[in-house]
């Protein structure tokens, strides 16, 4: 015997196309707010993180390019901005008139140095790049690939800026200026920065 | 002293826990710094590529962090000295290497707790299945089983 069953009727709940209406607007909301984080976010400039912030500098200290020899340690006492740059990075050859200047303001009087390392470059490139942009601070070339890893660069130009006590206080992502290391150091000595 | 089911139970558990251990060491130890260097490489991301680690990427980075393995490796370093100072210049982010610690940890100690819960619900199971009595029918079920078979006939 077969037995024959009523069609069943399937009961579509009311809200179904309002909550098919809310998920999408939600999901449409969090779309609209990832874009516009992502379009806002800064760009790889100005002040980075780095786990060696409050940390002792680590050691730098071997030959330069003009064949003095440098050492950070012998720099205590002063701001050092140590600058991982290259000869063939565009912002690097941007930051450097900025380099200079800042050098010139600071390193007369003692209250600053500047030390280049050059990353991943060859000595004889480093030596026309000085020569064709000028600046006249420690360069160092060879057997440098131990200080950038342990500085953790990334891409240059990267620079740091050592306090007098020895500690890495910030690290510079990208292109700097003498304003962005002066701003700097005043905020970290507890003066106002210009801005 | 045990019993041969408790003795039994005990190789099992030997066994697996054994099979568990020398799963983790079946590739053993690299042997040369060239094995070191590699392997190094693979546990950590290239800083400025997407997904490579550093053994995979040619970017400049990477082959200065490569160049500075094998420097740290020919000075006779550990892979643990080696893996801190990378981890304390570039920050956690570029350790590949899954952590012991934290929330990721669980991974490393739940299957460990789960097996050993497993086994602990199996040994409660069996222990629940040798001591339970056999239970005779009384005679109001024998009378109501009677009588149920009464009315359905």
């Amino acid at each position: 015997m077969t037995e024959t069953h009523e069609p069943i009727e399937i009961e579509i709940p009311a809200g179904g196309n309002r909550l098919g209406l809310i998920l999408a607007s939600g999901m449409g909301i969090v779309l609209v707010a990832l874009i516009a984080v992502l379009a806002t976010s800064e760009t790889n400039q100005g002040l980075g993180p780095s786990p060696l912030i409050t940390q002792a500098a680590p050691l730098i200290a071997g030959p330069t390019v003009d064949g003095e020899g440098f050492d950070l340690d012998d720099h205590r006492g002063r701001w050092v901005v140590v600058n991982f740059f290259s000869t063939t990075c565009i912002p690097c050859i941007e930051e450097h008139p900025e380099l200079i200047a800042f050098e010139e303001a600071n390193s007369p009087s003692g209250e600053a140095a500047v030390v280049s390392i050059a990353f991943s470059d060859r000595p004889s490139n480093v030596e026309d790049f000085f020569e064709r942009n000028g600046g006249d601070w420690s360069v160092m070339v060879e057997d440098v690939g131990q200080y950038a890893i342990t500085y953790g660069v990334a891409a240059v130009p990267e620079t740091f800026l050592v306090a007098p006590n020895g500690i890495i206080t910030s690290k510079f992502l990208g292109g700097i200026t003498q304003a962005d290391i002066e701003n700097e150091i005043t905020r970290l000595e507890g003066g106002v920065a210009t801005g | 002293m045990f019993s041969r089911k408790v003795f039994l139970w005990l190789c099992l558990l030997a066994a697996a826990s054994s099979a568990l251990v020398l799963s983790t060491q079946v590739d053993g130890p690299p042997r040369t710094n060239e094995d070191r260097v590699r392997a190094l490489s693979e546990d950590f991301a290239c800083p400025t590529c997407d997904g490579q680690s550093v053994a995979e990427s040619n970017a400049v980075v990477a082959e200065e962090i490569r160049r500075d393995i094998r420097r740290r490796v020919d000075d006779g370093q550990s892979d643990l000295q080696i893996s801190d100072a990378l981890v304390s210049a570039y920050g956690e982010s570029v350790d590949l290497r899954p952590q012991s610690g934290g929330i990721v940890g669980l991974i490393w100690i739940l299957p460990v707790v789960v097996m050993v819960f497993g086994f602990a619900a199996l040994a409660a199971v069996f222990q629940r299945w040798k001591t339970t009595e056999a239970k005779l029918a009384t005679d109001a079920d024998v009378a109501l089983v009677e009588q149920l078979r009464g009315r359905k006939a």
